[in-house]
């Protein structure tokens, strides 16, 4: 499988990517602090191609996600997960965008959040199925952690669905830290800035650990908790 | 040998009062059960010596070896030497339970002390062999998924590691079957010492066959009305609470008036999870 990791240096990294037939491709993007970022990305999938992309931004300033992803062929898989921590003032958008326009074809999209400060995140997930394509599952969810009074998370999960023989879901969730949970942590000893410490972390483990690559995951994982 | 003593305690719930002048003395090594009808206050009791945010004392003192209590935060009093069984645990996702209990053992460090890794695993190890609870426990993440009988058992697991002075037990039985019972019974019997007593409150008289109490106590409209031993007990779980009542003149019709003022508070989120155990 081949396996791209984009440590992104310069501000608008801009992708082409056509996956054809068996090709499997995981892309890694890591955005961590680039002033006015912008990542653009068009793929398109031929039948049985799998494209994982897992997309990290970690930014204090203004940064754009932009992806759309064409799905032309048969049995195809697509993953994308995104994780996104913003803080100070930035205003921080995602929009991915995945179109089904062939049968039997199946896609998952996940953006995690977290907004510090007075930080802005808007994320649109779409999912789009085409009439006459059979058989499609497209899952989404968008989760959000807002840490401070100030800050704020949009989430607007879209299907647009032309068929009926389709299996979709989407779920969307965004909340400040838990109450209950925090007594709970607080009640065994640690106190508060620890306990919501371990409330972001265990946000964040789940997706960091879906990398597979043992040094990306290291490197990433490393960077995230120094900034946390 | 410490001393948890609560004075005159008086709590509101969103702006109700629950509990109306609890007076309560524990030493260590000894046993303390509270019963009492649903709706009494008794888990707002527990809550409020862990300090819970929801519940306002306005009335009251409660200290530990001399110490104000109330003027503690929730983690000192725990690094202090209490610890709440909760009825209802929180699931904390992504976070394991090896390295939530870690750090909490960490967080009651004095300075200078460390706290091995090999040491921490072999008393983790012990004790998650006592509680006979699976050995992939460590590895999950903290109460995510654990059935009713898992989290009961999680409670007493990080009990046991914490060691704390005095714990409070919040109907550790709802929701545990036969076997689990007697194994977290036996657990919290064997902690008895000199260095640890327990307020426990309980429905069922079955938890009793495991953990063997020193003072019964029965708590009715937010006061204690009743001080007792084992006898109490029986007589309580033979002929329920109307005679004490009776004895004491206490309306009885004001019983489901109080049940309904306080399922604001615990009892709400008691009846709500009923189903699922």
């Amino acid at each position: 499988m081949k396996l791209i990791y984009e440590r992104y240096e310069t501000a608008n990294p801009n992708y082409e990517l056509e996956l054809k037939e068996n090709e499997e491709l995981t892309l890694i993007s890591f955005n961590n602090n680039v002033k006015d970022a912008k990542l653009t990305l068009h793929a398109k999938q031929q039948t049985n191609s799998k494209l994982y992309i897992y997309n990290f931004i970690l930014n204090e300033y203004n940064s754009i996600l932009y992806q759309d992803i064409d799905v032309l062929g048969l049995n195809t898989n697509t993953i994308i997960i995104n994780l996104i921590l913003s803080s100070k003032n930035s205003k921080i958008d995602s929009n991915i965008s995945i179109n089904h326009l062939n049968k039997n074809t199946k896609s998952l999209l996940e953006t995690y959040a977290i907004s510090k400060d007075e930080s802005v995140i808007k994320i649109e997930n779409v999912g789009k199925i085409k009439q006459g394509c059979h058989k499609v599952s497209v899952r989404q969810k968008a989760k959000g952690l807002t840490l401070s009074n100030q800050s704020k998370i949009e989430a607007k999960p879209i299907l647009y669905i032309d068929e009926y023989d389709v299996e979709a879901s989407h779920a969307c969730s965004i909340g400040s830290v838990n109450k209950d949970d925090l007594f709970y942590l607080m009640s065994r000893g640690l106190d508060e800035k620890e306990a919501r410490k371990l409330i972001v972390q265990g946000f964040l483990t789940p997706i960091i650990d879906r990398i597979e690559d043992k040094k990306i995951k290291e490197e990433i994982s490393n960077i995230i908790t120094n900034r946390i | 040998m410490s001393k948890l003593i609560i004075k005159n305690l008086h709590v509101s719930v969103e702006g109700k009062e629950i509990l109306k002048g609890v007076d309560l003395e524990l030493n260590t090594n000894e046993f303390h059960v509270i019963m009492g009808p649903n709706g009494t206050g008794k888990s707002t009791l527990a809550s409020t010596i862990m300090g819970h945010y929801k519940y306002q004392v306005t009335e009251g003192s409660i200290t530990l070896d001399g110490e104000d209590v109330l003027a503690m935060s929730v983690d000192e009093r725990s690094r202090k030497g209490l610890f709440l069984c909760m009825q209802y645990p929180s699931e904390i996702a992504g976070v394991t339970n090896s390295d939530f209990i870690k750090t909490a053992m960490h967080a009651r460090l004095k300075d200078g002390e460390t706290l091995p890794l090999m040491k921490f695993i072999r008393s983790l190890d012990k004790a998650v062999a006592e509680l006979k609870m699976n050995e992939d426990l460590p590895h999950r993440y903290v109460n995510e998924g654990f059935s009713g009988g898992e989290k009961k058992r999680n409670e007493i697991l990080q009990m046991k590691l914490l060691k704390p002075k005095f714990a409070i037990l919040d109907e550790i039985d709802s929701g545990l079957d036969v076997d689990a019972l007697k194994i977290v019974g036996e657990n919290v019997e064997n902690m008895k010492s000199a260095d640890f007593g327990a307020l426990i409150i309980t429905h069922y008289e079955r938890l009793l066959s495991y953990i063997h109490p020193d003072y019964v106590h029965v708590l009715l409209n937010g006061k204690i009305v009743k001080n007792g031993g084992l006898e109490l007990l029986e007589k309580i779980d033979s002929e329920g609470y109307d005679w004490i009542k009776e004895e004491l003149g206490l309306d009885t019709d004001e019983g489901p008036n109080i049940t309904s003022q306080t399922s604001i508070g615990t009892c709400g989120v008691k009846e709500a999870l009923k189903d699922k155990e």
